[in-house]
């Protein structure tokens, strides 16, 4: 069976927010504006986390991408009165627009916040409603959306996969998150198919979860950003010193 | 022996039963623009989305499930405490149950609504029952609230049948009134066999509410305690809103109590004697509702889990800090002073006590549904939540509503039990000759005497 | 109850299902069969078209293909075949739909009605536009007056450049006036002094190993961002055991620095100072590439010229003048610290040192650069994996020259109006900043008419307000742009141009090892509106105007002229698409999109430099020499005449220091007792000009360092805010010499203490419904204030206070 998930490389991830974009366009996410993204209105399936810590002149920001974790045990779709969220067999956690109530009971739930609500009804200028994409649905106000894995084209490649008689290939599917990477720092795929790539880096030494501890097994992982040390000892150095003019020659 | 001018008390019940003064009529006027205020808000952000609300990401609730707690807490007031002292055959609660189950009643009416202001689509609430999955508090909620409501209904109206069967009987035939009596008093006559099975049926629905009602308010928790949420995921929730609704539910039994005293000149039948017994009763909620309060915050505090503290420290010098400050001064400190001592335990004492309870409560309610949220684990921006006109409107609709529907009930159906009263009154008189019978000394004598004379 | 028992029966199935989720109990809670509604999800789209081109919102130039489903494009897609961008598209391409249904998207050619900036127009047909057009130029023309047209053209496209260059040459003014070089001047010239290229060079990230960064914002806006985003993993997962290491040198924690392994603030504009206390150090301890230096360096050791005269070597001078010990106070960057970067530096090839606009974007940057660079040269970073690569162009069909008759060659004769190539400014060759004095003195002649594509001077130039004033002087400003920014609002005549969605073009989009790459622009759709595309304009108004001009476009139309210079790849019968006929060959390109040749082998025996000795030189005889012509043309000569030369050009150093990289401060405008704080302007991905302006996906997630969005900020330490009282979130004026603005406050801990950061971006006074009027335009705080030598504006030179509004 498959299930989807998805890897994320900090170590590749270049904080530029194309996956953003991406998946707003995607997906017919409307902008909220000035007044309304002040008050934190603004719908982002994926966003940029930054973590900032530290103090000049010894500060640090990380840039993590977040994205619905499609959780194996996802605490949203336990508490949803009406069924419109739910895990599919192929492990993606879906919303049906059409059923839900809007009661909010998931979006307080998601330990990780990447639950959205609809305030208002989208606002598309005429002339942008032209974009949209007409494989997803725009979401009226009132009900709860989140990232889809951007099942639309998942459903795609089946068709195609379909229609050609064979499994989808490894790779085949591309959220437009993924796509889009400049730092090609998002994999997508199948983690139960042992060769797929993001099967092997989720079982990279550098994999981690968000919030694992709370049990909701995500199927995000997260590949740590590597580190550069050069902590020699003295008489290392001294060989290294001897190694160079070796390997500029051998460049 | 002297007798009591009986049927000039009980005229004093049914007084208002048959008599409107301008005060009903300006009180009604006053409740019922509030509510039709409230109800043009809520048209509003019908129209607009519930991005008419000052709700946001993260602080997705906000006012309304705030207000659902607090009214389903004093709903409390009524059933519960009614049910606990009649099990517990406490004579002295005869006068004050009609009003308590009344308050259980009608907050049950204005509570779960908010429910349906809070909802982005309330045109498919039905999907709730077409859909409805069992593992969802939400719906544990639906279940338990429609079960104490109609126990709650069951339970004011079984022994509402023999009063209102006075009225009928008082009520001039062919009034809409006497025919609405007539409906609801199903032929009650007062025949033994009546009371017996009334005595039994209420008997019965007096044991079963108890549980009931315990578990309105823990699966009301359990909305909250169920998800992993620092500051909500508590085992103690259950028990701790129970204790909180009981709290306030007092707190609003002794505030109704006082106004209808007031404004029903029942100085005959809610005595300082209820108020001070009462203030008993609150002080030791009171209490309780420290001892809770201090374990979950001790608890969290000292478990120094960063997510848990985060909101610790929003509510104890963070943004909230005024709110829990204010709560804990308003619902323990000072009350715990004039509910303890006796001096203070006044009619006055115990009803300020109780407003600064119930603003406490809500205040406690607040503080619970918020803070939590505008903490998300990861490391988003702190959410900022300010209630805008639209819910302000509807949260002072609601409590012009309960008020409302309380000064209506109170014109339909006397608000004291009469024919507890009376019974209970048969009681003593009956012990008491049982007792006088009995050879005693002359002290204890006397003070029987005392007693059967009223 | 009906629902809920079938409900439970399905439970029995999903939990029998669910050992791959939860454990049995806990999938009693959640794991439900998909409880899939009919109308879950909306019927698949059959039928939809996929079109190459090229996207145009900064100057990577990225190969896109757009999703088109009824005409209507809904999604944008990096190019797969695109060696640059390999398949990805950044924030802002990926936005274009934004860019392309902007409402406020200019629908038509309007002539203005009422006065200047008032917002009166009325719509004229486009051969009504022409018409006034080529009259107005005609007469000009008639009345000798050809010179006194300038047409200021920005980063729109080269080819479309190109025509008007012809176009200006062929109707007779020298005054085709580039802003690109306002940046970048110190880069390019830098780069021709020591290395002999006019022109950005590529460096080949993906082989580095170390990569010390001045200043350069490659991770938001630098020169092929995209690409550069993929080289920085595989800099760090691209090769088994390798990671490279990235320091990043800058006055502000950007999201460059965030992406860096180390960030070292330094003082703004001493970058310059650190590169030769990095080269002390890499001297001093022979940690150089001798080999490199000794065979493809000039200038190195002291050295005696032709004459006998003994010359300074730039060890010498670097050992003599900048020990870490004395540069520390200059940078604010410990010894120890830039004893460490210049040993890891040097010790860990193939190393590069980069430098962006931190560094050179000062008075004194074309130094900044020139030292800089010669790290490069010291750890022998060039045509290698890992180094320095020259760029290399597709075999265009050179057009033939443009016809000239006498006008044209007497007003191409004219000195330029900005200044550029002249005694005062000997090596720019535009100077579009000079224009506002130039115009306001009359001098050397008031330009009669100006025109602007791609150019949005009024706001994206130092000073902006001159612009304004100097505008007013010109009797006709016409604009070609598709929105109305703040020139255009100035304009009399507005010739939108089309979209780069609805064009043809072709882009040489740049790439860090160096192949040439054709980028191919098609319209993706039909202009939504009556625009036309620029080039298409150019090309019809010389047919208007006829005589020599109207023989200098010998092309029927646009794309013909387009297809004439592409032949020339397709006759070269090289790189990706190679096919015997030229039908065959333009309906792949347009299929792909793209062509682009392998890069370019290293020379054999080792690198070449196009510079006077033929190697990388320390000492710049380019720098010298260029001094002497341009002294000799004027009549001065003599070494004399030199040293007081180079004082005219504000440069402080003399002897042959003046031509070796060193180190001098850059001008600062204002005291530093009135304006204790420097002012550092940024970019951001997300920002690209009036072109983005209006783009709500981009300016909802503007800053993501500092969580801003919507709205402009300036970035204050806290402690430096807690000295001026200033808290978070509050309205401040930022104020300099020559003007002041309102943002709100950022407390950041990337922030230097005497350094405060503004944005770019925002404080549009024109344009549409999300840009006008929303925050400060940083640039109305810069004074006009450029480097005589290099050309280049001060973008980081400016004191300014900050205090509470």
């Amino acid at each position: 069976m498959t299930r989807w998930g998805m890897v994320i490389d900090l170590d590749k991830c270049a904080a530029c927010q194309a996956c953003v974009v991406a998946c707003r366009a995607e997906n017919n996410v409307a902008f909220a504006g000035e007044e309304e993204a002040a008050k934190g209105r603004a719908i982002f399936w994926m966003q940029l986390l930054p973590v900032a810590e530290g103090e000049y002149p010894r500060m640090k920001i990380s840039f993590i991408p977040v994205p619905c974790m499609h959780c194996d045990n996802p605490p949203c779709v336990k508490v949803c009165p009406v069924n419109a969220t739910y895990k599919n067999e192929e492990g993606l956690v879906g919303q049906i627009y059409t059923r839900c109530i809007g009661c909010r009971l998931c979006t307080v739930a998601c330990p990780y916040t990447v639950r959205f609500f609809n305030w208002y009804d989208p606002q598309w200028p005429t002339e942008m409603a032209s974009s949209l994409n007409p494989e997803v649905y725009v979401r009226p106000r009132g009900i709860v959306e989140k990232c889809s894995f951007c099942v639309q084209r998942i459903r795609r490649a089946k068709e195609t996969a379909k229609a050609e008689g064979r499994e989808i290939r490894d790779g085949e599917v591309q959220t437009a998150c993924a796509q889009t990477c400049p730092g090609h720092a998002i994999y997508f795929g199948d983690l139960d198919d042992p060769n797929s790539t993001v099967s092997r880096l989720a079982h990279s030494g550098r994999a981690f979860r968000l919030m694992e501890d709370l049990g909701t097994e995500p199927k995000v992982y997260y590949l740590a950003s590597g580190e550069w040390d050069v902590f020699k000892h003295p008489d290392e150095e001294a060989i290294s010193r001897r190694r160079l003019s070796e390997r500029r020659k051998q460049l | 022996m002297r007798r009591l001018p009986q049927e000039e008390a009980d005229s004093v019940l049914f007084r208002p039963l048959m008599r409107s003064s301008w005060r009903f009529y300006v009180a009604v006027l006053i409740l019922g623009s509030m509510v039709a205020w409230a109800g043009f808000a809520w048209l509003y952000q019908l129209t607009q989305g519930l991005g008419a609300t000052g709700l946001n990401r993260p602080v997705y609730w906000g006012i309304y499930i705030t207000n659902f707690i607090f009214f389903i807490g004093i709903s409390h007031a009524g059933t519960l405490i009614s049910a606990i002292l009649r099990v517990a055959h406490a004579g002295w609660r005869r006068p004050i149950t009609r009003s308590a189950e009344a308050i259980t009643v009608f907050a049950l009416m204005v509570g779960p609504i908010n429910i349906i202001f809070d909802l982005g689509r309330p045109d498919r609430l039905l999907n709730v029952f077409i859909f409805g999955r069992y593992q969802s508090p939400l719906l544990w909620d639906v279940l338990a609230i429609t079960t104490y409501f109609t126990g709650s209904i069951l339970y004011l109206y079984l022994p509402l049948i023999p009063d209102i069967a006075m009225a009928r009987d008082r009520v001039r035939p062919g009034h809409w009134k006497h025919l609405l009596f007539t409906l609801l008093a199903l032929g009650w006559r007062g025949t033994e066999l009546q009371k017996k099975r009334l005595h039994r049926a209420i008997g019965i629905m007096s044991v079963i509410i108890i549980p009931i009602a315990v578990s309105v308010h823990t699966v009301v928790s359990w909305v909250l305690a169920m998800t992993v949420q620092p500051m909500w995921h508590s085992a103690i929730f259950g028990p701790y809103f129970v204790v909180g609704a009981i709290f306030s539910g007092i707190a609003t039994l002794l505030i109704a109590m006082a106004v209808l005293r007031k404004m029903l000149h029942l100085e005959d039948y809610l005595k300082p004697d209820h108020f001070n017994k009462l203030g008993l009763l609150l002080l030791v909620m009171t209490l309780l509702w420290l001892y809770f309060t201090f374990s979950e915050y001790l608890t969290t505090f000292y478990g120094n889990a960063p997510d848990e503290l985060s909101v610790f420290y929003s509510k104890w010098h963070g943004e909230f800090a005024w709110l829990f400050w204010t709560m804990v001064v308003v619902t323990f400190i000072i009350p715990f002073f004039i509910l303890a001592i006796p001096r203070t335990r006044t009619i006055t004492g115990v009803v300020i006590a109780s407003i600064l309870i119930n603003i406490g409560m809500w205040i406690e309610r607040y503080t619970i549904v918020v803070p939590t949220l505008t903490r998300p684990r990861l490391p988003y921006d702190i959410g900022v939540y300010l209630p805008t006109w639209v819910e302000l409107s509807i949260t002072l609709g609601e409590f012009a509503g309960l008020a409302l529907l309380y000064v209506l009930f109170t014109r339909l159906f006397p608000i004291v039990s009469l024919w507890e009263i009376k019974e209970g009154e048969e009681e003593e008189r009956e012990k008491a000759q049982r007792v006088l019978a009995e050879p005693k000394p002359e002290g204890k004598l006397a003070a029987l005497r005392r007693i059967v004379s009223g | 109850m009906r629902v809920s028992r079938r409900r439970f029966l399905g439970l029995a199935g999903a939990a029998a299902g669910a050992a791959v989720g939860a454990t049995f109990p806990q999938a009693l809670l959640g794991d439900m069969p998909p409880a899939q509604a009919a109308e879950e999800f909306l019927p698949l789209v059959k039928g939809e078209r996929q079109v190459s081109s090229t996207c145009a919102l900064c100057d990577a130039r990225c190969s896109i293909v757009a999703r088109v489903v009824d005409g209507r494009v809904v999604k944008l897609e990096g190019n797969i075949l695109a060696p640059h961008n390999l398949g990805r598209l950044c924030p802002k391409g990926q936005a274009g739909l934004q860019v392309l249904y902007d409402p406020d998207r200019l629908r038509w050619p309007m002539r203005r009605v009422g006065p200047r900036g008032s917002g009166k127009w009325e719509r004229v047909s486009w051969p009504q536009a022409l018409t006034q057009v080529s009259e107005q130029l005609g007469e000009l023309r008639a009345r000798g007056l050809a010179h006194t047209v300038v047409f200021q053209v920005g980063n729109g496209s080269h080819f479309v450049e190109g025509l008007i260059g012809r176009f200006m040459t062929a109707y007779g003014s020298p005054n085709l006036v580039h802003q690109h070089h306002l940046g970048a001047a110190a880069t390019t010239l830098a780069n021709y002094f020591s290395q002999g290229v006019r022109d950005f060079v590529s460096y080949d990230l993906a082989h580095d190993n170390y990569v010390l960064s001045f200043g350069a914002s490659f991770m938001e806006a630098w020169r092929h961002t995209v690409e550069t985003q993929r080289l920085l993993g595989e800099m760090r997962r691209g090769r088994p055991g390798l990671r490279a290491k990235i320091v990043q040198i800058d006055p502000r924690y950007s999201v460059s620095a965030s992406k860096a392994d180390e960030w070292i603030p330094i003082h703004p504009g001493s970058d310059g100072a650190l590169a030769l206390a990095l080269a002390h150090v890499i001297i001093a301890e022979e940690l150089y590439d001798q080999d490199f230096v000794r065979a493809h360096t000039f200038g190195f050791e002291d050295w005696r010229d032709k004459g006998g005269l003994a010359h300074l070597g730039f060890k010498t001078l670097v050992l003599r003048d900048y020990a870490p010990a004395r540069v520390e106070r200059l940078t604010g960057i410990p010894a120890a610290t830039i004893t460490k970067l210049a040993r890891e530096f040097a010790t860990n090839p193939p190393a590069v040192a980069i430098s962006g606009r931190g560094g050179e974007s000062q008075t004194n940057g074309l130094y900044n650069r020139l030292a800089i660079h010669c790290l490069n040269a010291l750890v022998g970073s060039f045509d290698q994996p890992g180094g320095i690569l020259t760029e290399s162009m597709p075999p265009f069909t050179p057009w033939q020259p443009p016809v000239l008759d006498a006008t044209a060659r007497a007003g191409g004769e004219q000195p330029r109006l900005d200044g550029a190539g002249s005694l005062q400014l000997p090596f720019a060759t535009d100077t579009s900043q000079a224009l506002p004095e130039a115009i306001l003195r009359g001098e050397p002649y008031s330009p009669q008419a100006m025109f602007f594509y791609y150019s949005n001077p009024l706001f994206s130039r130092p000073q902006a307000q001159l612009h304004r004033e100097a505008l007013e002087k010109i009797p006709l400003t016409v604009s070609f742009s598709p929105f109305m920014d703040e020139t255009t609002a100035q304009s009399d005549l507005v010739l939108p141009d089309a979209l780069y969605l609805e064009r043809w073009d072709v882009e040489t989009p740049p790439c860090s090892d160096g192949c040439a790459i054709l980028g191919l622009r098609q319209p993706v759709v039909a202009p939504l509106y009556d625009v036309a595309s620029t080039g298409e304009v150019m090309v019809r108004l010389a047919h208007e105007m006829g005589g020599t001009i109207g023989e200098s476009f010998p092309w029927g139309s646009y794309l013909e002229a387009l297809q004439e210079s592409c032949a020339g790849v397709f006759l070269a019968k090289r790189g990706t698409l190679q096919f015997p006929t030229w039908e065959e060959f333009w309906r792949e390109l347009k299929a792909q999109g793209i062509w682009w040749d392998a890069p370019p082998l290293p020379p054999a025996g080792g690198p070449k430099f196009a510079t006077p000795s033929g190697k990388f030189e320390f000492y710049s005889q380019a720098l010298e020499m260029g001094l002497r012509e341009a002294l000799a043309r004027s009549g001065a000569a003599g070494s004399q005449g030199v040293e007081r030369y180079l004082e005219s050009l504000g440069v402080q150093a003399r002897g042959d220091e003046a031509f070796l990289p060193h180190y001098e401060p850059g001008l600062r405008a204002g005291e530093e007792r009135e304006y204790p704080l420097t002012l550092v302007t940024f970019k951001t991905m997300t920002g690209s000009g009036s072109r983005m302006a209006n783009v709500p996906f981009m300016l909802e997630i503007y800053g993501p360092h500092v969580r801003k969005k919507w709205q402009s900020w300036v970035e204050i330490n806290p402690e430096t805010a807690r000295r001026l009282g200033v808290r978070d979130g509050e309205q401040v004026w930022v104020e300099s010499l020559v003007g002041r603005i309102k943002a709100v406050a950022k407390l950041y801990e990337g922030a230097m203490p005497e350094v405060v950061n503004m944005p770019y971006g925002f404080g549009h006074r024109e344009g549409g419904r999300w840009s006008r009027g929303r925050g400060a335009n940083p640039n109305e705080l810069l004074p006009n204030i450029y480097s005589p030598l290099g050309g280049n504006s001060s973008w980081s030179g400016t004191r300014v206070k900050v205090y509470r509004a």
